[in-house]
């Protein structure tokens, strides 16, 4: 039989070009929608990590050299490279109570890759508006008792019992302190000693019913690190290292070098507070009425919303803020500049990053 | 002489054959270009949802709920973030900021939020000779005139007044003053999509189904919850 002409081979060919055609339009399908799919994944995973890395600088403690920074200065909190993630925490200070952080990720290779941003304004305390705030070392929003043989004093060279200067932070220009800044003219008896100027001005001896240093006592109540409530003698707990879980451990103020002698808490109490002897150090705030007694030694900062009993033998270095009666009976309360500073640094108050409302932007 | 030859029942074999072969290639491109142009629909329903729902989401979850002013099943009205600047300068009554944003601000439209203190102003541009301001990658310079003082390291969000809708078979945004702008491709069935408020006020369901074409059309639901911008 002889080979004849035919179509078979032509439509076989044909066929197997359609065949074929359609199987790379499948294939270039195929491909496109995975490359989308792969763009997605990279996009979804940068964005995700820009905001986890976001979330760990705002979470953890501020840096101490964010302290130093200027305003409008960047600083990088975090950087680093995993896998094919890199990621970058910046901190541009834009003033002395508020940062813009910014988390910047990247994921894929040099030539495919996705870029993923957050942002977060969260507060800070503002250490210079406080530091302002308590340049007195007594505050007083009603009146003023000094009663016995009271002692008030304001020097910037006073510190704490074994405190040596090399302990003191650097601290913004600020003028004198004065002894007593009232709402009302204070009563000073007799044997009561005023060391440093009284002065009279209702607005600054009120307590700011909003906020100290630009967070609202909702949030100084949140990030406090202990809460504590009706009659205590706060005595330091540490073995090799400070026990700041133990009850009543408000630092060792008087043994700077000890364990909890950096142990600076912001202790915090809803209501009514009556400290009952003891030694402690730190930021103490009372939403209600303080006492300190028995011999009650504080070094920092200590307010009270309502009235401020300071009993026979109690004393304070540092600085005291009543925003009702402030009484003072056979009592010492010195100013120190170093003190109040020192708390600040040291306190988690002044460490932590608060969030307030719309802390977060959608960042572009 | 006698040729050998193709046989008739040969040629109608070879004929029917063909015919089955050709049938069964045009039954298979048909049902082929079917399943192209049935995925490319999908494709394309699922892309309107998912971006319906991406700028849904972009808007209502940045928002707090006193951003929000109505919620109807057909429509969302709000005050939403169109970008955010930090105070570089500032004098009286004009302050320079270094912004950033989806567009510029535009003072007919929008207004102003100081962060923290919630105080909310309007503004006026300003055509103030341009202050030197450090602008960093990504920043541009924006003069304004603002209703209060604004001091240096202040941060200001912008927002501009708009309402979402479902309708002509679309999602669409319109500023007051201006028309309903398409966001969306003309693929959602308006008449089965809707938003609903939780009851809580805490915020918002979102049910969106595409146009079924060809095929019953995908669903695609989200809830939104107010100011959850947050990581």
């Amino acid at each position: 039989m002889k080979n004849r002409p035919g179509m078979a081979l032509l439509l076989a060919l044909t066929v197997l070009l359609i065949v074929e055609a359609m199987t790379a339009c499948m294939l270039a399908l195929a491909t496109q929608t995975r490359l989308v799919s792969a763009a997605n994944t990279r996009s979804v995973r940068a964005s995700a990590a820009a905001r986890y890395e976001l979330r760990l600088a705002v979470g953890g403690a501020v840096p101490n050299d964010l302290d130093t920074m200027s305003a409008g200065s960047v600083q990088t909190l975090s950087a680093g490279t995993d896998g094919d993630v890199d990621w970058t925490v910046t901190a541009e200070r834009l003033s002395s109570g508020m940062i813009v952080l910014r988390s910047n990720a990247r994921v894929g290779g040099p030539s495919a890759f996705s870029l993923g941003r957050a942002v977060a304004v969260p507060r800070l305390l503002d250490r210079a508006a406080v530091l302002d705030e308590l340049n007195s070392a007594l505050l007083s929003g009603s009146s003023t008792v000094a009663a016995g043989a009271t002692d008030v004093s304001a020097s910037t060279a006073t510190l704490p019992p074994a405190w040596a200067d090399s302990l003191c932070p650097a601290t913004p220009p600020l003028p004198l302190p004065s002894a007593i800044m009232a709402a009302i003219p204070p009563l000073v008896s007799a044997g009561a000693s005023l060391n440093g100027g009284v002065f009279l001005d209702s607005i600054r001896a009120a307590i700011d019913s909003v906020a100290l240093g630009g967070i609202s006592w909702r949030d100084i109540e949140q990030i406090a690190d202990r809460r504590e409530s009706g009659s205590l003698t706060p005595a330091a707990a540490a073995d090799s290292i400070c026990n700041v879980a133990a009850t009543g451990n408000w630092g060792d103020a008087l043994h700077p070098d000890s364990p909890c002698g950096g142990y600076f808490p912001l202790i915090y109490s809803r209501g009514d507070l009556r400290v009952q002897g003891g030694t402690g150090q730190g930021i103490l705030i009372v939403d209600g009425a303080l006492t300190l007694a028995g011999g009650a030694a504080f070094v920092g900062i200590v307010i009270a919303r309502d009235a401020i009993s300071i009993e026979p033998g109690a004393s304070v270095y540092g600085a005291v803020h009543a925003d009702g009666n402030a009484l003072l009976d056979d009592a010492s309360v010195r100013y120190s500049r170093c003190a109040v500073a020192r708390a600040l640094a040291r306190s988690m108050a002044s460490r932590r990053f608060v969030l307030t409302r719309r802390s977060f932007i959608p960042a572009f | 002489m006698r040729r050998p030859g193709f046989t008739i029942v040969e040629l109608l074999t070879t004929l029917m054959l063909l015919a089955l072969v050709s049938v069964g290639c045009a039954l298979l491109v048909h049902s082929q270009g079917r399943l192209l142009h049935h995925q490319s629909e999908r494709v394309a329903g699922t892309e309107t949802l998912r971006t319906a729902r991406a700028v849904l989401h972009q808007d209502l979850a940045a928002a707090e709920r006193s951003d929000i002013r109505s919620i109807a099943s057909d429509s969302a009205a709000l005050r939403a973030f169109r970008g955010w600047g930090i105070v570089c300068a500032h004098n009286a009554t004009r302050a320079a900021l270094r912004y950033r944003g989806l567009r510029a601000p535009d003072a007919t439209k929008d207004s102003l939020l100081l962060i923290d203190t919630e105080l909310l102003m309007t503004f006026r541009q300003s055509g103030a000779t341009t202050p030197s301001c450090a602008l960093r990658s990504g920043e541009q310079l924006v003069v304004l005139e603002p209703d209060a003082a604004l001091q240096d390291g202040a941060v200001v969000l912008f927002f501009e007044s708009g309402i979402y809708h479902l309708s002509t078979d679309a999602l669409r945004y319109h500023r007051p003053g201006e028309n309903r702008q398409p966001l969306t491709d003309q693929r959602i069935d308006t008449r089965q999509s809707s938003f609903m408020m939780d009851a809580d006020t805490s915020g918002v369901r979102v049910q969106l189904r595409t146009l079924g074409n060809v095929t019953a059309g995908a669903l695609g639901e989200a809830h939104i919850r107010f100011g959850q911008h947050a990581p």
